[in-house]
């Protein structure tokens, strides 16, 4: 009886070990990084117009893209920036003349989860015992999805190659979640790139 | 590791409820304040503790035994900004801090055998910590064994002659390791103490 007391406030209390996340939302994570050197103030900018998507499958909508580079364009625009239209070909990205190219890229990823055979793995009551068998647990799988954002300096470009000078990664659960609530968080979170070093200063 | 510290707990429960014809042990449920570092951490109150304990009386004032448990402080912090170099992240911050004290302790009873009776004592011992932060879904984790001490005051309230009401205050301090810096908390235990 002492032991059942004791073991059943045990319980009790390693049941109401914390969760954490509760929503969606709650994982959604905004990451910038920036070359010091390169000079922020007053840039022209191309924003390319397709976004890269990463993924051989093309299991990421592209329903949201126009949706995407239409906030970039707003948050730069916000932010005192000139927009250059977009020249037909890659070449012209060079010959144009901007500051900084903007390009956006997308893809998908999946996380596995495991949850097995939690404590006790083998007690009883009263003649009787439980335990669980060899293998036993719950696999889950959560879809993440990720959108980059890159500035790069034209004037860089050599062998084929640019110099990045700011790149933002935004990154998301995206099971379970309508439409309308992935548009808003994709929104927030570019928002957010843009609201951390360099374009605070 | 959780489930590691758990069968720890459970083991120390199953010794309790076996000395315990010989020995005095008690289950309590705990609330712990946070203090100092701890506090910085997580702000927040623990509603989440359990302890086991069991002491053998050496003479009818004196008695020597162990204290096991677990406590753990969670605190949501909601969404943050922060800034390494040249790098920002903003996400939403979790925060968990999990200590399982396993101690020996010796305790002095004043009038044991009054119907309320009260002690004083003291364990020491090793500390499990697990400092965690989670952020958006990304896990930062240190954990140690750290040294500690616990002093304690308690009362006993007789219900039957083999059953106390028991409620106790504990500070808990452990000292800085390699990765955790000293930490404290007072935990409050209310539950029952059963005697021989």
């Amino acid at each position: 009886m002492r032991l059942l007391f004791y073991l059943l406030l045990i319980g009790v209390v390693a049941g109401c070990y914390p969760k954490g996340p509760k929503y969606a939302s709650e994982l959604d994570l905004a990451i910038t990084n920036y070359d010091e050197s390169f000079d922020f103030d007053s840039l022209s900018y191309i924003l390319v117009d397709t976004i890269f998507h990463d993924d051989d499958e093309e299991d990421i909508s592209r329903a949201y893209d126009e949706e995407i580079l239409q906030r970039i364009e707003s948050n730069m625009n916000n932010l005192g920036f000139d927009r250059i239209p977009t020249p037909d070909s890659p070449a012209g990205l060079i010959q144009a003349e901007a500051d900084v190219v903007i390009t956006v890229s997308a893809w998908s990823s999946t996380s596995i989860n495991y949850y097995g055979g939690y404590y006790p793995p083998s007690w009883g009551w009263g003649g009787w015992g439980w335990y669980y068998p060899p293998g036993w647990g719950f696999v889950t799988t959560s879809t993440y999805g990720s959108i980059l954002i890159d500035m790069s300096d034209p004037t860089t470009y050599q062998n084929e190659q640019v110099g990045i000078v700011w790149s933002g990664l935004i990154n998301g659960m995206v099971d379970n979640s309508s439409p309308s609530s992935i548009r808003s968080r994709i929104d927030t979170e570019i928002d957010i790139c843009f609201t951390h070093p360099p374009f605070n200063n | 590791m959780k489930k590691n510290l758990l069968t720890l707990i459970f083991s120390a429960a199953i010794i309790a409820s076996v000395f315990g014809q010989d020995w005095n042990t008690a289950v309590t449920y705990n609330i712990g304040l946070p203090l100092g570092n701890t506090s910085d951490f997580i702000g927040e109150s623990s509603f989440r503790g359990v302890m086991v304990s069991g002491d053998y009386f050496l003479e009818d004032e004196w008695t020597v035994g162990f204290t096991a448990g677990i406590q753990t402080f969670y605190e949501e912090l909601g969404r943050n900004t922060y800034s390494e170099g040249t790098v920002t992240a903003t996400g939403d911050e979790f925060r968990y801090l999990t200590a399982a004290p396993f101690l020996v302790t010796g305790k002095y009873h004043f009038d044991r055998f009054n119907p309320i009776s009260a002690h004083v004592g003291v364990g020491a011992g090793l500390y499990h910590m697990i400092q965690t932060v989670e952020f958006s879904g990304l896990f930062f984790e240190d954990r140690n064994w750290q040294l500690g001490f616990m002093p304690e005051a308690g009362v006993g309230i007789e219900m039957s002659a083999s059953t106390d009401f028991y409620i106790a205050a504990q500070y808990n301090y452990y000292l800085e390791s390699k990765d955790i810096s000293a930490q404290s908390y007072i935990a409050f235990n209310v539950g029952f103490r059963f005697k021989p």
